[in-house]
């Protein structure tokens, strides 16, 4: 009678204690989950950020050349940005950058890396078919003239497909902060020359 | 090499005088000229006459009483009058200190004065439920102790019920019932070793208490009802009482070091509220614990190794532990005893307790235990 009333105890015991381990372990991971996404994120945008990007890229380079695969770096900078601050204010200009990284969102999917670098600079990591990109980019552009069209908010853009050429960088250089520098230098590259043949500097 | 003769021995019979007879009759045999008499009276004996009986059996005063509804004499469990008869050798003596009723406003300081004064001594304390004041008591007593580390005061609370309106864990001494205080002894020129066995195993992670008042806890963690966590424990058994509950006494952790510090027995369930045999307050930590009477035997056993490792040879064991820990060890309760007396050799004098009282695990506080089993073993010098 006892050794049934004790077992009975116990077993309810364990599971109290269970339902607590549960409770406890559920609170731990929305709370990791809470740091992580903070630890990931740009507070402003929401946007991931320049450290989860690098991160991200680099993976990527080396499951596009394990499989095959290609892929584009897109870097965006904005045109006329800092107008908007000095004449309206930061919390105008936080807004503008909030609806540029809703504009980038929408135009990539949600397995695409949009991510900030910093400033008004933008950068996302894609897998889209190259007929695509550049009328992509285009109204991408097209959207975020919208924004401020009175300060004359443009974007300018550059992108890299990837890993076309990559097999040279590899080849030359091992060190994996290396080859993610040269890759973003390359692009910025590509995105200055650009903007100054927007400009009509060139 | 002479020591403290210290002899037990017990009646069961239904006549407190006749029991104090037979008890009188083996000690003219066995000691007599003892020095001095621990009695423990079971409360059924008509409390009004054991100042009168025991003076007419014994023709002492060197004596002192108590209400436990059982007592330990070596491995027997007594449901009568027990009594510890020692008579020193050297130069050991026993002084009695008393405070009649712990409301008196001086009573606190009284009693820290005279345990600050006597600090190389062992104090023995035996208390009354004292309208469950006397952990309070305690509690601030150990604020006022003045020297560290407080490693000789030891005792329990007697065990009785409640008859005619009053609860019956009364103390005796030479001409005095003590309903609402306690009695200290105090022993002089003697070695000891106090031990402590807890012997339930904690289980789970910790709780957090968020609503407590006295010995009620009413909430835990995000303000959850904790008699709601209780009373799921209970769920499938038929006709549930609180004694099952003492299986699962509650762990409390010490706030600074984490360590298992005292053990809480439920007392009652009411729907708002857990009621324990101690109290409970806002912000203590709390695990629960599972009681397996192997496991509380074992602990049992390295206690008295430790106590046996420090005294060597003791002349006599006291014992207090706790009434529901009893329920728990089921057939096994005289074992616990048989422990401590074949690891210490020595005669063993001791009762069912409604709480104990000893040192902290590092020796920094007194405590009020639920649960638990203490031991001193007691040597002349």
């Amino acid at each position: 009678m006892r050794e049934e009333i004790k077992i009975t105890i116990l077993k309810n015991l364990l599971e109290e204690v269970t339902k607590k381990y549960d409770h406890f372990i559920s609170q731990r991971e929305s709370v990791l989950k809470k740091t992580y996404q903070m630890a990931i994120r740009d507070s402003l945008t929401g946007l991931y950020n320049r450290h989860f990007f690098i991160d991200r890229l680099y993976h990527e380079i080396e499951r596009s050349i394990r499989e095959n695969l290609n892929f584009y770096i897109i870097m965006f900078d904005l045109d006329n940005f800092k107008p908007i601050n000095d004449k309206h204010g930061h919390l105008k200009g936080d807004e503008t950058l909030k609806k540029v990284a809703e504009i980038l969102k929408s135009n990539f999917r949600s397995y695409d890396i949009v991510a900030r670098l910093g400033g008004d600079e933008f950068i996302v990591l894609a897998s889209i078919g190259e007929d695509n990109i550049q009328q992509r980019l285009e109204n991408i552009r097209h959207e975020i003239e919208k924004i401020f069209p009175e300060e004359n908010l443009s974007v300018s853009y550059g992108y890299l497909k990837l890993p076309n050429g990559l097999k040279d960088i590899l080849e030359k250089h091992s060190n994996k902060e290396e080859i993610i520098e040269i890759i973003l230098s390359e692009v910025d590259s590509i995105m200055y020359e650009n903007k100054r043949k927007k400009k009509g500097l060139i | 090499m002479l020591d403290m003769i210290a002899k037990t021995l017990y009646s069961n019979k239904e006549s407190l005088y006749f029991a104090l007879v037979e008890i009188k009759e083996k000690l003219d045999e066995l000691l007599p000229n003892f020095d001095f008499l621990i009695f423990s009276f079971h409360p059924k004996y008509d409390y009004h006459d054991i100042n009168y009986f025991v003076n007419k059996v014994f023709s002492t005063d060197k004596w002192v009483g108590f209400h436990a509804v059982d007592s330990f004499v070596n491995d027997e469990i007594i449901e009568g009058v027990s009594v510890l008869a020692l008579k020193y050798e050297k130069d050991a003596s026993i002084n009695v200190f008393f405070v009649e009723d712990i409301s008196d406003k001086d009573s606190l300081e009284k009693t820290a004065n005279y345990l600050n004064s006597n600090q190389d001594k062992l104090h023995i304390g035996i208390a009354g439920i004292c309208e469950e004041q006397v952990d309070f008591f305690i509690e601030n007593l150990s604020d006022l102790l003045t020297y560290s580390p407080v490693r000789n005061i030891v005792g329990g609370l007697s065990s009785g019920y409640r008859k005619n309106g009053e609860v019956l864990t009364f103390q005796f001494l030479d001409k005095k019932v003590i309903k609402n205080g306690f009695v200290i002894l105090t022993f002089d020129k003697v070695d000891f070793e106090i031990g402590i066995s807890l012997g339930f195993k904690p289980y789970g992670i910790t709780y957090e208490i968020k609503k407590a008042e006295g010995y009620k806890l009413f909430l835990v963690d995000e303000e959850k009802n904790f008699s709601y966590i209780v009373q799921n424990i209970l769920k499938g058994i038929d006709n549930p009482v609180v004694e099952y509950l003492w299986y699962i006494p509650i762990n409390i952790l010490d706030d600074e070091d984490g360590y298992v510090a005292t053990l809480r027995t439920i007392k009652d369930i009411h729907k708002d509220y857990v009621e324990f045999f101690g109290p409970v307050k806002v912000g203590q930590k709390f695990k629960f614990s599972f009681g397996e009477k192997n496991d509380i035997l074992n602990e049992d056993l390295e206690t008295a190794l430790k106590v046996k490792e420090s005294i060597r040879y003791p002349d006599f064991i006291l014992n207090f532990s706790c009434i529901a820990r009893q329920y728990v060890l089921e057939d096994k309760q005289r074992e616990e005893n048989k422990i401590y007396i074949n690891t210490l050799n020595a005669p063993l004098f001791g009762f069912f307790t409604f709480g104990e009282i000893g040192p902290d695990k590092f020796f920094k506080k007194l405590k009020f235990y639920n649960e638990t089993s203490l031991i001193v073993g007691i040597k002349e010098k």
